[in-house]
C-alpha cells in the first residue's frame, strides 16, 4: 500500500481528491486468525500479544464501549 | 482519524502482509505515526473478505460490524458512522430499561463508583428492571477490573507514567465504592514501594524522550539519546521498552 494513503489514514486526511479515488495497490498475504466477517457479526478475538500501543488491551471484546476501526494494511 | 477522534475511537491497524510485527512497528515509526492511540498489530483477527488493502471493518459499540470495504472511498461514510456511534456510546442502548439511563451516562462520563451504584440502586428497587440493573452493575464493575488489570499490564512493560496516571484516574473514578477499595490500596503500596522507584525515574525521563520520538520518529540524534537512556536505565522495564524500539531503529 502507499504510504501516502496511510499517511492519511492515521491522520484523517484520506478525504483528500488527491487520494480519495486511490485504488488498492497491494494484496493481503497472511492468513487471518480468525473467520471472514460479514455485516451484522460480532467478531471476537482474544490477542495473544498486546498490539503495540494498545496499553494492555487483549481482545476485541474489550473494546466495547466505543467504536472500533480496524484497518487492513502492509508496508509493501 | 485517529487525531480527530482521540480516544473515542478506538483504531487498530492490522499489517496483513507477513512483514511481521518488528517490520511494521519499525514502519510506523519511521513515518511518525505512532503518537496516536491507534493500535498495531500483526495479529488477523479476522478477515473483511477484500483481498486488495487497504481495507477495514468499523465494529459499534457492542462488538457488530457496522461496515467493511475501503476506508479511502469509504471515507466520510466511516466518520458519519463513527460519529454516530460516540453520540451512542454516551448514552444508554436503545434496548435498556429508562431507569439504567443515569447509571449508563456515568460509566460513560467516567464515574465508575457512581455507575455501579446507580445500577445497584435499580437493582434493589427491585421491579421488572432489578435484574437487568443487577446485570448492568456487574458488567460495569468487569469493565473496572479489566482496567485496573491493565495497570499491571502497563508496569510489567514499560509505561510507567501511563500506569500512574491511570492508577490515579482510577483512584478518582471509583472513590466512593468500597469494591475497590482493596485494591486501590495495594495498587498504591506498590506504586509507592522502593522497588517503583527507579522504574518511576526512568520512567519520568523516558516520557519526554517518547514524545520526541513520537513529533520526529527514529532520527538520527533521538536514536543516540535512546541509547544513552538505555545505558542508564536498562534493568528497568522503561528502559527494556526502550531497548526495544532502539533494535527497530537498527
Amino acid at each position: 500500500m502507499k504510504p501516502l494513503l496511510f499517511a492519511g489514514l492515521v491522520g484523517g486526511l484520506f478525504a483528500l481528491p488527491l487520494v480519495s479515488s486511490a485504488p488498492s495497490t497491494s494484496w493481503v498475504s497472511a492468513p487471518a486468525q480468525g473467520g471472514t466477517v460479514d455485516v451484522g457479526s460480532k467478531p471476537e478475538y482474544t490477542f495473544r500479544d498486546a498490539p503495540v500501543n494498545s496499553m494492555g488491551v487483549m481482545s476485541l471484546e474489550a473494546l466495547r464501549g466505543k467504536p472500533v476501526l480496524v484497518e487492513f494494511w502492509g508496508p509493501n | 482519524m485517529a487525531e480527530k477522534y482521540g480516544e473515542d475511537l478506538a483504531i487498530v491497524f492490522v499489517e496483513v502482509q507477513g512483514a511481521g510485527q518488528k517490520k511494521a512497528e519499525a514502519f510506523a515509526w519511521e513515518r511518525k505515526w505512532m503518537g496516536t492511540h491507534a493500535m498495531w498489530t500483526s495479529e488477523r483477527p479476522f478477515s473483511t473478505g477484500a483481498r486488495g488493502i487497504p481495507n477495514y471493518a468499523l465494529l459499534s459499540t457492542t462488538g457488530e460490524v457496522l461496515m467493511k470495504g475501503n476506508p479511502i472511498s469509504d471515507h466520510s461514510k466511516i466518520e458519519d458512522a463513527v460519529e454516530a456511534q460516540i453520540e451512542l456510546a454516551k448514552s444508554a442502548p436503545e434496548d435498556a430499561p429508562k431507569s439504567l439511563g443515569k447509571a449508563y451516562k456515568a460509566f460513560a462520563k467516567g464515574d465508575f463508583a457512581k455507575a455501579i451504584q446507580e445500577a445497584r440502586k435499580v437493582h434493589e428497587k427491585g421491579g421488572e428492571d432489578a435484574e437487568a440493573a443487577e446485570a448492568l452493575a456487574n458488567q460495569f464493575q468487569s469493565r473496572v477490573q479489566e482496567r485496573f488489570a491493565r495497570i499491571d499490564y502497563l508496569l510489567e512493560n514499560g509505561y510507567v507514567s501511563q500506569a500512574l496516571d491511570q492508577a490515579k484516574d482510577l483512584a478518582k473514578a471509583t472513590k466512593g465504592l468500597e469494591d475497590f477499595d482493596e485494591t486501590n490500596s495495594k495498587l498504591k503500596e506498590r506504586l509507592d514501594s522502593e522497588d517503583m522507584k527507579a522504574e518511576i525515574e526512568a520512567g519520568k525521563a523516558f516520557s519526554k524522550l517518547e514524545e520526541k520520538l513520537y513529533e520526529d520518529g527514529l532520527e538520527e540524534k533521538l536514536v543516540k539519546k535512546l541509547s544513552k537512556f538505555v545505558d542508564k536505565h536498562g534493568e528497568t522495564t522503561v528502559g527494556k521498552r526502550a531497548k526495544h524500539i532502539l533494535s527497530l531503529a537498527e
